[in-house]
Formats: structure tokens, C-alpha cells, sequence
């Protein structure tokens, strides 16, 4: 009995102290991509055409809506309802999400430090973990939840 | 490498694993006493159950008490961990209505375990062990075996709602309005589980006398509990 109690103890003090020992690595920045237009100049005209200013815009991934129901349908659910429309057990309905807010929530468990105008989140909570690896399928996932909308 | 057991939620999912582990070892017993054991000792000789009791009934409530205690405190280390994540919203969630009716019918029956059946349980086993020594019964035990019976009877009652509220907790959603206040649904839960706690304590078995009853007081209270939370939500 003793001898039980010891060896359970050593291994839930060893993962304990492996688990709160692990650094938490920083989540990856949303990439940002710059469309920038070049400065061209013609040779016949000579006249130099002015450069568009620099705007910022998410990166955007190629949308497969079967992936994202298959990741919806695995991960979100765990907390959100398995109808975007409701409220899940934990996480609000996701219909009203705009596929920015998503990417970044998804991505750092964070709201944005700017909100899209008009956009109030559900909950002040931080319960949401970050799922970094799911980054470049946020706009399959948002997809698969614009298609449930009512 | 990220290795998933080794982060916050990692340790939610280690929790949960203690969690189920020894609730199936408490919860299973507490089905063993209620719906085998009692009948058994009701049918054999006196010796025969002096002899269960101070053979089998000890085994068996070793693994019930302990299996109450992991239970009870993987319980309470995952609830801190998973509300402090929700903060000012976990009255907001599913997840933090259903889980407070299911952890404190859940708690109710811990402290039963260590406070009712266990203190109560040691007197009959020593005063089996008396007996079968040839030495005088304890009054005492006449006495506290109703007691412990109302408690462990009590406690299957209200294992069938908290199993419930547990499952429903991450798996079923409540349509819960934005300005929703907690406080009367909790308030009529917490009120009507306090009293059935008080009969627990010094009231009477009445339909919890048999099998059967104790099945379908626990079903009824399922029903008048999720019935509560669905009206006043």
C-alpha cells in the first residue's frame, strides 16, 4: 500500500513539475501580407505611375469546407455547439464571428486588439485555448460555420 | 516536441482520467451495497454475515471511501483550473450551471461517505467481530445501521442526477440569455438538494427503502432538477 502511494505520488509530482516546467511558447504572429504595387516607370512616357499605398491584409488560405467541418466537427465542438448557431456548453455561437476575429481567436485564444466595427464579443471569458497549428484552415472552419447560418 | 499531456489542458484530461478512475470505484461500490449486498445480508444466518462483515464489508469500503476521496478532490482541482478560466462568465455557460448542481449533489455525497456511512459502517464491523467472539452485541448497532442506510440510500438517490449534470456539463447547452442572473435557479436547486441532505441527516428512508424506490426517487429528482434549471434558464 505504502509502496503504491510512493511510486503514484513520484510520477504525479514528476508530471507536475514536467507539465508546469514547460515553457509556454509565444503564439505565432498573424502573418500580415503588404500588397505593395511597384513603382513601374514606362519608357515611351517617362511618367512614373504612383505606387498604391500599403495595405494590410490577412493571408489569406485556400477555403475546403470539408475540412473544416471535419476540424469543426473534432476540436470546435468541444466547448461550441455542433450547430454554430446556438450557444455550446462553453463557447458562444460562431455565426456572427467575421473570419478576422476567428483567425486570430483560433489562433492565440484572443480577441484582436482592434475589433471589426459593429463587432461585440460574446464573452469577456479566456477560457479559450490556442490552437496555433489550425491557423492556415480558420477560413475552411469559418466557411463551414457561414454555411450552417440560419 | 509539444507533448499535449504536458500542458493546462493536459492536466485537465490527467484529472478527468483520476476522475473517472475513482468515481467508477466509489460510484460502483455504492451500486454493490445498495443493490447487492444489502439483499444478500438480508437473506443469510447471522454467522454468515458476522463473517461477511468483518471479511468482505471492510474490502469493499476501503476502495468506496478512497475511491470517494480521489474522486471528490480531482473534482475540485478541475473545477478551479477550468472556472478560473471562465471567471465572471462560468454562471453564464452550461457548462457552469450544470456543473455546480452536479458538484454539489457530488460533494453532499462525499461528505456523507466520510461523515455518515464510514464512522457508522466502523461500529457494525467491530461489532460483528465482537459476536462472532463470542462476546454481546453493541446497542449502538441496532442504532446506526438505519442511519448509514438513509445515507448510502441517499446517496444513490442523488448519484443519478449528478451523473447527469456531469455528462451534461460539456455535452448539453442551455439557451441561456445574455442577462441572465444565476442566483434563483441556483437558489431553488441548491434549497431543494439542502433538504433532501437535512432528510439524509435526520429524517426518514420512505420510498428509499427499496431498490426500486430509491431507483425511481433519483429518476424523479433528475427530472424535477433539469425541469428547475430549463423553466427558470
Amino acid at each position: 500500500m505504502i509502496n503504491s502511494i510512493l511510486v503514484l505520488g513520484t510520477f504525479g509530482v514528476l508530471y507536475l513539475f514536467v507539465t508546469f516546467s514547460t515553457p509556454v511558447k509565444a503564439p505565432p504572429p498573424i502573418r500580415v501580407v503588404e500588397e505593395v504595387v511597384e513603382t513601374k516607370t514606362t519608357e515611351t512616357s517617362e511618367v512614373a505611375v504612383e505606387a498604391a499605398p500599403a495595405v494590410a491584409v490577412v493571408e489569406t488560405h485556400p477555403v475546403d469546407i470539408e475540412k473544416g467541418k471535419e476540424i469543426y466537427l473534432s476540436t470546435c465542438i468541444q466547448c461550441h455547439n455542433k450547430d454554430p448557431n446556438v450557444k455550446g456548453p462553453i463557447g458562444p455561437e460562431l455565426v456572427d464571428a467575421p473570419l478576422e476575429v476567428m483567425q486570430v481567436k483560433v489562433v492565440t485564444g484572443r480577441y484582436p486588439e482592434v475589433l471589426p466595427e459593429g463587432f461585440v464579443p460574446k464573452r469577456k471569458t479566456k477560457q479559450m485555448r490556442k490552437f496555433p497549428d489550425l491557423e492556415k484552415d480558420v477560413p475552411s472552419i469559418h466557411a463551414y460555420v457561414q454555411s450552417l447560418k440560419k | 516536441m509539444d507533448v499535449a499531456l504536458f500542458t493546462q489542458e493536459g492536466l485537465v484530461m490527467a484529472l478527468r482520467w483520476i476522475h473517472f478512475f475513482s468515481g467508477i470505484a466509489w460510484i460502483g461500490h455504492l451500486y454493490y451495497f445498495n443493490f447487492v449486498q444489502g439483499a444478500f445480508m438480508a437473506e443469510v444466518d447471522a454467522p454468515v454475515k458476522n463473517q461477511a462483515f468483518m471479511k468482505l464489508v471492510p474490502k469493499a469500503l476501503w476502495w468506496f471511501r478512497w475511491g470517494a476521496m480521489g474522486t471528490f478532490l480531482s473534482g475540485v482541482a478541475m473545477l478551479s483550473i477550468e472556472g478560473a478560466g471562465l471567471g465572471a462568465d462560468f454562471m453564464k455557460t452550461s457548462y457552469g450551471i450544470f456543473i455546480s448542481v452536479g458538484a454539489l449533489l457530488g460533494t453532499l455525497m462525499f461528505l456523507n461517505v466520510w461523515l455518515i456511512i464510514w464512522p457508522k459502517q466502523k461500529i457494525l464491523i467491530a461489532n460483528a467481530t465482537t459476536v462472532a467472539g463470542g462476546g454481546a452485541a453493541n446497542p449502538e448497532a441496532a442504532k446506526v445501521a438505519p442511519q448509514a442506510l438513509l445515507a448510502s440510500r441517499t446517496n444513490v438517490m442523488f448519484s443519478i442526477p449528478m451523473l447527469f449534470f456531469m455528462g451534461a456539463c460539456r455535452h448539453l447547452s442551455l439557451n441561456i440569455p445574455e442577462d441572465f442572473s444565476p442566483g434563483p435557479v441556483m437558489g431553488v436547486t441548491t434549497l431543494l438538494i439542502l433538504a433532501l441532505e437535512l432528510n439524509a441527516i435526520k429524517g426518514k428512508l420512505g420510498p428509499l427503502t427499496t431498490v426500486k424506490g430509491v431507483i425511481h426517487c433519483g429518476l424523479g429528482l433528475l427530472v424535477v432538477l433539469y425541469g428547475l434549471i430549463e423553466v427558470i434558464v
